[in-house]
């Protein structure tokens, strides 16, 4: 964290925004999100999706002559503020492409999410629905040089979230308290050989988990659980599903058949079970 | 190699020179049974997912590798063979292979020469057989040099198997039949007695045992002849010369007294001088056949051992020293070997 400046945190609702940082200075550079100008003034923009009420922080490198001069958050006009930081990192290579990585546990493991060309807008349908999600946007110039800014997006949301479909873009939000039981383990067996009174362990590298999740939803259409919503997700015809929980878990999986029996007057429950795999 | 493990089966796709190309993924189960007295020394079958491995049916090899897991073991290859042509099977949108598996003797067993194979008096036998195996593609070879000729000139039929041809050139100089290890290497290797073996492994039961409590020997008693007859080449003139040695030793639990029958073994088309080297031939021939060999079948965990070398086994009830006749694996991680050996 040293390594970077604070520009900005804030608090934000459900929804999908664009943050633009602009710098200026000569030469201009600019690394929130791996943009780097060579002169002039400069923005780049990343796309977050907020799950529940959530906390951003954006970051940015020091060093360099360049000065930060805006933050803007698009739908949050209070943030449209100058910045006073400290300058930070210059170059005077041109960006020919992004690589933008993911991480879930603070920025010890990085898994990638996009790379191209520069100046896109992304949406990131795996960040975690409670916790932080760290991003980091790597810039590449032609000579193969790369520079790296963080941006951290905080998500708060109290309910479990199933994901499935093409890059994981369709989801059931399912509140109301859902029981949650994990199982895990690994592979495990014991041999007996002749003449020794205790069994030998063995313990293979295949790993285990499954998710078994109950809970309720509605019959109506609501922006929360709903029959014909989680009939959706269970139908996708992608082989992996995703899970999501308040306690900032995030599990990939097969989805079992999602049973729904009707409990009462537009009050139905759910149960499934999602058995973990790679992504 | 006695403390608890982490195995596990690692596959690697091989080129036609046994060239790595990469990690075979996908791959669901299969086994492999090694064998020290079938002609091309075992064979295999592997499942596997189809996921995009890119694999040749046609050229490709495959090597499996099995790790114990264990600090500072290493990890060693038990078989490197050759696809035959998969099965494929497809339900419910995925495609999956089963495909047998060939020992990489095929290749030289299913070479064959175009003409009449004529090697001369004097020829150097090992380096004919690097040749020949040359002859076939194949170049990974370990062989111990020898300066045995050829007594006389040797010819094969057209159309005869280069490893026929190898096996038999071996066998004039007191070698192996040929072989290939677990890693792929064709091994050109001077015959040892199973008596002047070193002993490879000591499956001992106690402390450092590895082999399961259930075991089994056995020995066939039943067929042991008490009377040899070995039967000469007889011509237009003359009668073959034939030898004839009896069991009738009350002592003997083979012998015709105690057992109320004669259980007679024959032996034909055998070379001999005059009567008395037929009639030394059959005793001899009896006496060895009243030591039926014992066998045993043994499961233990897996440990770097290839078909042939000798092996100790000790236990409260039986002590043998024995030759590794089969083993067999399953790609499960969690495999035991499936042994048959022949007691010494």
């Amino acid at each position: 964290m040293a390594d970077y400046v604070t520009l900005a945190s804030m608090t934000l609702p459900d929804g999908v925004y664009t943050a633009i940082v602009s710098v200026s200075g000569d030469p201009v550079s600019l690394r929130a999100v791996g943009v780097v100008g060579v002169s002039g003034t400069r923005s780049a923009r990343v796309t977050f999706t907020a799950s529940g009420d959530t906390d951003i922080d954006v970051f940015l490198t020091p060093g360099g002559t360049s000065t930060v001069t805006a933050l803007t958050v698009i739908g949050v006009p209070a943030l449209d503020e100058p910045y006073d930081g400290p300058p930070f990192l210059d170059t005077t290579a041109e960006t020919v492409s992004l690589m933008v990585e993911r991480s879930v546990d603070g920025g010890d493991m990085w898994e990638p999410v996009w790379a191209g060309e520069s100046d896109t807008a992304l949406t990131d349908w795996e960040s975690l629905s409670s916790g932080t999600t760290w991003y980091r946007a790597t810039a590449f110039s032609a000579t193969g040089t790369g520079a790296a800014a963080i941006v951290t997006v905080e998500a708060s949301s109290g309910a479990l979230w199933l994901s499935g479909g093409a890059s994981l873009a369709r989801t059931a939000r399912l509140p109301f308290n859902p029981k949650v039981q994990i199982s895990a383990g690994r592979a495990r067996a014991i041999q007996q050989y002749e003449g020794r009174p205790l069994p030998v362990a063995y313990a293979g590298e295949a790993l285990s988990r499954t998710v078994r999740v109950a809970g309720s939803l509605l019959d109506k259409r609501t922006d929360g659980a709903h029959v014909a919503g989680l009939t959706e997700v269970a139908q996708l015809p992608e082989p992996v599903h995703m899970y999501r929980d308040p306690d900032g878990r995030r599990i990939y999986g097969v989805l079992s058949e999602v049973s729904m029996p009707r409990e009462t007057f537009g009050l139905w429950s759910y149960e499934y079970t999602l058995t973990e795999t790679g992504r | 190699m006695i403390g608890s493990r982490q195995p596990r089966w690692r596959f690697t796709l091989l080129d036609n020179a046994d060239h790595p190309l990469r990690r075979l993924d996908g791959v669901t189960g299969g086994d492999v049974k090694l064998q020290a007295l079938t002609r091309l020394g075992g064979s295999a079958s592997l499942g596997l997912d189809d996921r995009g491995q890119d694999i040749d049916w046609m050229s490709h090899r495959v090597q499996a590798v099995y790790d114990p897991g264990i600090a500072g073991v290493d990890a060693w290859p038990v078989m490197t063979m050759l696809f035959t042509s998969p099965t494929m099977t497809r339900q419910d949108g995925l495609t999956a292979y089963s495909v047998d598996l060939l020992p990489k003797l095929a290749v030289i067993d299913e070479d064959a020469t175009e003409g009449r194979y004529s090697l001369a008096a004097g020829t150097n036998i090992i380096d004919e057989v690097v040749a020949l195996i040359q002859s076939t593609g194949e170049n990974r070879i370990s062989a111990t040099p020898s300066d045995k000729v050829l007594a006389n000139p040797q010819t094969w039929d057209a159309g005869e198997s280069k490893l026929t041809i190898v096996n038999d050139l071996l066998s004039s100089a007191g070698y192996w039949s040929l072989w290939c290890d677990g890693s792929g290497l064709f091994r050109v290797e001077p015959y040892l007695a199973p008596a002047d073996r070193p002993v490879a492994y000591r499956f001992e039961a106690g402390a450092a045992s590895i082999h399961k409590p259930g075991w089994e020997r056995e020995q066939d008693l039943s067929s042991v002849p008490n009377r040899y007859v070995v039967v000469g080449q007889g011509t237009d003139e003359a009668p073959p010369l034939i030898g004839v040695a009896l069991n009738e030793d009350p002592e003997s639990p083979f012998s015709f007294q105690a057992r109320g029958r004669w259980i007679t073994r024959t032996e034909t088309g055998v070379e001999g001088a005059d009567q008395s080297v037929f009639d030394q031939l059959a005793q001899r021939r009896l006496r060895d056949a009243m030591s039926p060999v014992g066998k045993l079948s043994v499961v233990h965990a897996p440990v770097p051992l290839e078909p042939n070398e000798r092996v100790a086994f000790r236990t409260p009830t039986w002590d043998a020293d024995a030759t590794i006749q089969n083993m067999s694996y399953s790609f499960a991680w969690d495999t035991q070997v499936t042994a048959e050996w022949r007691e010494i």
